[in-house]
């Protein structure tokens, strides 16, 4: 039972790595809480039942076309809701009250389409998954920890190695000295948007495939992605990745011992004790 | 004149006539937002579909009907605004509501207070109803339903052990231990028990737990889109004892949802129409209903689509005043409903026998199993 819940744990928090990694990237670089980050989720899971049920798409296809669907739809928003805030030097809490608009709105314009209605992107017959080691893990499970593993070992290399990833993080670290040293700063922020919804359209389809896709599904991919992120330490991709594997790996072995409905007290317990725990990098005291 | 008058005074005219046009208000709230938005467009469907009947047929006294929604979210600190507003703003004479317990039970007794009368309609936690007139319930009460699943468990499953699984809601919570209390008296083990978050997708940990427990019965209390999950994962898990389900299950769009992996699934609900009117009455509700929405209709909107005529009814007889309106349908016996005919206990319980189906095949099947209340 123990290697069961372990199993559990990795394929959650692998899951919530992916979406933490671009949720940090976002607030390193851009310097706010995107609210709307659960919402790019939602819209990754979405086009991929377009593309694979409605067009009948093959799955990787339908995967990698609502990957980039998706990274479109949010760079626009990006210039539409937030480049004009940024060319204002609006303060960040602006772009938090903007990008709370947006995913209402796209949440509202998802509704509207599809309706609320649960869809479901599985077609074939439901099988017993493979017994591993005492654990039972299905294939889109193993699917899902793969592409978690090749994207996070991927974006890491691309942020150290690539000029743009370099521009990035430059950026993150003072952008007033990465404009002077010539970073070109509307497009490191295209960039940044671009690779983090992506990301979360990844995590979208991934968990659109295994479980089904409505339109408040963002809702708890935003909590979890905002956990996660404080846990590592916002900003810090390495951070990001340990927070999601760690908040999976609390919220699993919490329900094992106690009561499932305490699943989110611990949590967020959790996230009070790393708040209180950190300090330099805490938002509590300021960045 | 300014555009800006102009414009307000158009508005303010618009305003006046769409008022004039809208005649007899009948408030609803629905979950349209949250976990259980899709039995509230259902449920919305079965409403809309009884005030249009109504209308076509030239309404009442050539006044027509006009269905207020507004959205609960299936929770209750919405449910008590949404019905506040309808009390005091809309002044309507009924609100029909209570898909959920944790709505109908904060919600009814704000319109019992101002004497406006509170249909609930598929809400089964037995504390909804009291003495004291203008709340009444169509379906049945958990206190028949919880029995008959506990007996159907022991008596056709021959079930020694069960587990049980929940969403820490009202409904779940009162349910649950019902059914534990029914069960353990009629002489099974009630070995375990857990709950989830309602809305939850990832039910493994849960079921884990349970599993080890080696229970011959599973019983749940989810939606039937948490329930497809929890169906495929107990497939993936390979774990396949007698599952109980609620009548939340009662919804053709389980089939879809969770596939094969619902077979072999029981779950309680009330029963067929035993009246010939109640007969008639449901075969034209499904044949409309079909022709309309061009689906079947789930039991939220058969339920909704009751309680709407059964407004529609009260206020053709008796006109808009909510006493009337409280005193006939208190009154109503053997009413054709398309649920079940329905009659009212002294305190506003629907008179329902409960059954208990099976899910095969993208199909619901009868098992003949029935209990009566009392």
């Amino acid at each position: 039972m123990l290697s069961q819940i372990f199993v559990n744990s990795i394929v959650a928090g692998a899951v919530y790595a992916l979406l933490a990694f671009g949720f940090t990237i976002t607030y390193g670089t851009l310097n706010f809480f995107n609210m709307a980050h659960g919402v790019a989720f939602t819209v990754g899971a979405y086009l991929c039942y377009v593309f694979r049920i409605l067009l009948g798409l093959d799955l990787p296809w339908a995967t990698v076309l609502a990957v980039f669907g998706t990274s479109l739809i949010m760079v626009a928003v990006d210039l539409l809701a937030y480049d004009r805030l940024r060319a204002r030097r609006a303060p960040s809490w602006a772009m938090v009250v903007s990008s709370i608009g947006v995913a209402i709105f796209i949440e509202a314009v998802i509704s509207l389409i599809f309706g609320s209605d649960t869809l479901s992107l599985r077609t074939g017959e439901v099988r017993p998954g493979i017994a591993v080691l005492g654990a039972i893990i299905t294939e889109t499970q193993i699917v899902i920890l793969i592409v978690s593993v090749i994207l996070v070992a991927l974006l890491t290399l691309y942020l150290k190695m690539t000029r743009m990833g370099k521009a990035l993080r430059a950026m993150a670290n003072d952008p007033e000295i990465g404009v002077i040293i010539g970073i070109e700063p509307r497009l490191t922020y295209m960039t940044t948007f671009a690779l983090a919804s992506g990301l979360a359209a990844v995590a979208g389809c991934l968990v659109a495939f295994e479980t089904d896709v409505y339109p408040t599904m963002g809702h708890s991919a935003l909590l979890k992605s905002i956990v996660a992120s404080i846990m590592g330490g916002v900003g810090n991709v390495g951070g990001a990745v340990f927070g999601g594997l760690f908040l999976a790996a609390a919220e699993n072995f919490g329900v094992w011992k106690l009561s499932s409905s305490w699943q989110d007290g611990i949590a967020l317990t959790l996230l009070l004790l790393f708040m209180l725990a950190q300090r330099s990098k805490s938002m509590l005291l300021g960045k | 004149m300014k555009l800006s008058t102009i414009f307000a005074s158009a508005f303010a005219i618009a305003l006046a006539a769409s008022q004039a046009s809208a005649d007899i208000k009948i408030g609803m709230t629905l979950p349209l937002t949250g976990y259980a938005a899709s039995y509230g467009e259902d449920a919305k469907r079965g409403a809309e579909l009884a005030i249009d009947q109504a209308n076509a047929a030239g309404g009442a006294k050539g006044e027509k009907f006009q269905l207020l929604v507004e959205d609960d979210a299936g929770a209750g600190k919405t449910g008590v605004a949404a019905t506040q507003k309808l009390v005091s703003i809309d002044k309507v004479p009924v609100i029909i509501g209570g898909m959920m317990s944790s709505v109908a039970l904060p919600a009814s007794p704000l319109a019992r207070s101002s004497k406006v009368v509170y249909l609930s309609t598929m809400s089964s936690h037995p504390e909804l109803t009291s003495p004291g007139g203008f709340i009444y319930r169509l379906a049945g009460s958990d206190a028949v339903i919880g029995v008959a699943e506990a007996q159907f468990m022991i008596e056709v499953l021959k079930s020694k052990t069960a587990v049980g699984l929940f969403a820490t809601t009202d409904y779940g919570t009162i349910n649950s231990k019902l059914v534990r209390e029914a069960y353990e008296k009629a002489g099974g083990k009630w070995l375990a028990a857990d709950q989830f978050k309602q809305g939850a997708t990832d039910f493994r940990t849960q079921l884990v737990k349970l599993k080890e427990q080696n229970a011959d019965t599973l019983f749940i209390v989810a939606t039937h889109k948490e329930a497809a999950q929890l169906f495929r994962q107990m497939v993936e898990l390979n774990w396949r004892p007698h599952v109980m389900g609620t009548s939340f299950l009662d919804d053709p769009s389980i089939f879809d949802l969770a596939g094969d992996a619902a077979n072999g699934v029981y779950f309680a609900t009330s029963a067929a129409p035993s009246t010939p009117e109640s007969k008639k009455a449901r075969a034209d509700f499904e044949a409309a209903f079909k022709t309309k929405y061009g689906k079947d209709p789930g039991i939220t909107a058969r339920y909704f689509f009751d309680a709407t005529r059964l407004a529609i009814d009260a206020i053709k007889a008796v006109g808009t005043d909510s006493a009337a309106i409280d005193k006939w349908i208190g009154a109503v016996k053997n009413y054709p409903g398309v649920t079940s005919p329905v009659s009212f206990t002294a305190i506003g319980d629907a008179i329902i026998p409960a059954t208990i189906k099976k899910i095969e095949n993208k199909k619901f099947v009868e098992t003949g199993f029935t209990r009566n209340p009392n």
